[in-house]
């Protein structure tokens, strides 16, 4: 197990170092740089200082220069500093990380939640009017937009009832109940917009494992239907939904960038589109490399709860 | 008053009822299994006998239903009971072992846990004290270790191993009746054998009475105390083990035994019979078998032929049968 973890970071480690330089040279390539917008603010500004300044910071180079230059430098824990927000770019990324993981961290909590007693119900019961009545659900959530869900609740709850606040956080040093006030709204829409698939997966899961011939033997032992869909075929039918919510968990925390924006939450997802929008390079390139790092731990994650689930999965007695 | 058996199926008829509307697959199948006797149903693929033995349970797939007839057990009618009755008997009266021991054992809890399972839910033991019966089941069945084997989990097993604890389970709760749906049918022949011994074993020792379910009459002619032949949904013909093996009267059961390889007899090939089951929406209105009969006489695709006692344990249902039969009476009258 401990030496599967070691393999595994090795290789996650590779894949960081590979993804950091595509990264880098992919904002290379969007049009305009920092200095670019510079000169478009300042009409004084003549071609020569333009170049003068692309020299002084190192905007002539070639991109795998300037990537090995600031490889060296990350190397040495200096991220450099946000553009957009005149701060280094941990001290940007670090409070909206935090925010979009209780979001998001709500929102996939409560969502699997419904999800899997939902989807097993509807499974345990093919072609009854549960099973239909969770399938017209399931198709309305994935089929609403998230703006336009996210418009309506807001109009419905904020504006016309004036029960909940349109957006934003609440004031430092509010109680919790005043916090979930905020939150309500945001978790609701992605809630409702991401339940009806994942429910669709724990359904399509579970309908393929009780028809699996040792749902029979559970039967045939005089097992009740409660302990055979919960006990012989919930542990079986989890196994292909795990891998699902495992790449949903990197998605955490890169945020929803369309649900942030229109409640103002401050999270990832607003924060990448904002930095890439303003050519923050250095804070774009952190933001979207600890998306590809949280991915690689979801996937982890997803391996290990693999080996606990289905005992025929073994990590870590590789040959 | 002669004594009620223990199990006795009247007339049971099975179908389907799914969008394309119901369709009857097993038509009118009576049989009676005796305590500690054994009672093997026969027959090619497609021919209903594994569905009559989960409808005795109504473990039918999905859209299968008992449509008409009675299962007994001791008097009672299974077929009327609800889930919680039937709960109740699967697993502690009559259980199930299957032909695919792999897939039947469900691959994420240890053997040992899935044998305790019937305990728990029958004798209403503590987890703790199934645990250890079923180490007990599993030395039964011939495991060897079998307290280092109960933690082991299915796939960890070997084919003939699995096998043996779906016997375990099948047998923890001592029940009347076993029903072997082609138990063997998935293991290499050696392992056959054993399991077969196993199973004639632990029935002299338990007094199980067994249904078996297999195609193969090698292996039924040394479990089977009485034979029924399946075709198409029907018993055609049916009796003691010797009536049938020694004395085959339908054109269907001479023609399925010498399919079977012996090993008095020196073939260059085995026979085998031409066409195949017709399904169960195929079926013609005459004798099933009359389109692959070598014998088959006008009537035959006409007209169903009746169930025809032939002797006190020998029935059969066939024309030609019948008239040869007749022409018979005829003589001695």
């Amino acid at each position: 197990m401990r030496q599967y973890l070691l393999a595994r970071s090795a290789q996650s480690l590779v894949v960081i170092l590979l993804m950091s330089f595509v990264i880098y040279g992919l904002i290379g390539l969007m049009p305009g740089d920092p200095i670019d917008i510079l000169a478009s603010e300042d009409p004084t500004m003549t071609p020569e200082d333009v170049a003068a300044l692309r020299a002084l910071y190192d905007l002539d180079l070639p991109v795998y220069e300037r990537y090995l230059n600031w490889l060296g430098r990350a190397f040495t824990g200096e991220l450099g500093y946000s553009r957009l927000f005149g701060q280094p770019v941990l001290d940007v990324l670090g409070p909206a990380l935090v925010s979009t993981l209780v979001l998001m961290g709500t929102a996939f909590i409560v969502a699997i939640a419904i999800a899997i007693p939902v989807g097993v119900l509807a499974a345990s019961k093919p072609r009854s009017a549960l099973d239909y009545g969770v399938n017209l659900f399931a198709f309305a959530g994935i089929s609403l937009p998230s703006f336009w869900l996210a418009l309506m609740l807001m109009t419905l709850l904020c504006v016309t009832l004036g029960w909940l606040p349109a957006g934003g956080t609440a004031p430092a040093g509010s109680g919790v109940l005043e916090q979930l006030r905020y939150m309500l709204l945001p978790v609701a829409t992605i809630v409702i917009v991401n339940v009806g698939s994942y429910s669709r997966f724990v359904r399509a899961s579970m309908l393929e494992v009780l028809r699996k011939d040792y749902i029979r033997t559970a039967r045939a032992k005089g097992a009740g239907q409660w302990r055979v869909v919960w006990r012989h075929g919930l542990r079986n039918g989890m196994i292909p939904v795990v891998t699902i919510l495992a790449l949903e968990f990197g998605s955490l925390f890169s945020g929803a960038l369309i649900v942030e924006t229109i409640f103002s939450w401050p999270g990832m997802g607003k924060l990448i589109f904002d930095s890439i929008m303003g050519n923050d390079f250095n804070l774009a390139l952190i933001a979207l490399l600890l998306a590809t790092v949280l991915t690689l731990l979801g996937n982890l994650l997803a391996d290990i709860c693999y080996a606990k689930l289905d005992p025929r999965i073994v990590i870590g007695e590789g040959r | 008053m002669a004594i009620t058996p223990l199990l006795k199926v009247d007339n049971l008829s099975i179908g389907f009822d799914n969008d394309d509307g119901l369709v009857r697959v097993v038509e009118d199948v009576s049989f009676t299994l005796e305590r500690g006797q054994t009672l093997s149903l026969v027959g090619e693929s497609g021919c209903g006998k594994s569905l009559t033995a989960f409808a005795l349970l109504q473990l039918l797939p999905p859209f299968g239903k008992i449509l008409s007839g009675s299962v007994c057990l001791q008097g009672e009618n299974l077929a009327s009971m609800d889930e919680a009755q039937l709960q109740k008997i699967r697993g502690n009266r009559i259980s199930m072992i299957f032909q695919e021991p792999m897939s039947a054992l469900n691959p994420v809890f240890p053997v040992g846990v899935q044998v305790a399972e019937a305990l728990i839910l029958h004798k209403g033991m503590a987890k703790k004290a199934a645990l250890k019966e079923a180490v007990g089941m599993l030395e039964k069945v011939g495991i060897p270790d079998p307290a280092s084997r109960a933690v082991n989990y299915p796939h960890q097993l070997s084919g003939g191993m699995r096998q043996r604890v779906m016997i375990a389970i099948a047998l923890a709760c001592e029940p009347e009746i076993l029903i072997a749906d082609e138990p063997t049918t998935a293991l290499d022949v050696t392992i056959q054998a054993q399991i077969l011994d196993l199973m004639h074993d632990l029935q002299e020792n338990l007094g199980t009475a067994i249904l078996f379910i297999s195609h193969d009459f090698g292996v039924v002619s040394r479990m089977a105390d009485d034979i029924a032949v399946m075709y198409a949904g029907r018993v055609i013909e049916q009796g003691s083990s010797s009536d049938i093996l020694l004395n085959p009267q339908h054109p269907y059961t001479q023609a399925l035994l010498q399919t079977t390889p012996r090993i008095d007899a020196s073939l260059d090939r085995l026979p085998a019979i031409a066409g195949r089951v017709p399904g169960p929406r195929r079926r013609p209105p005459g004798c099933c078998f009359a389109p692959r009969c070598s014998v088959a006489v006008d009537c035959c695709s006409k007209q169903r032929p009746e169930r025809l006692a032939l002797s006190k344990s020998h029935i059969a249902a066939c024309h030609v049968l019948d008239s040869s039969k007749q022409e018979v009476s005829h003589a001695h009258g």
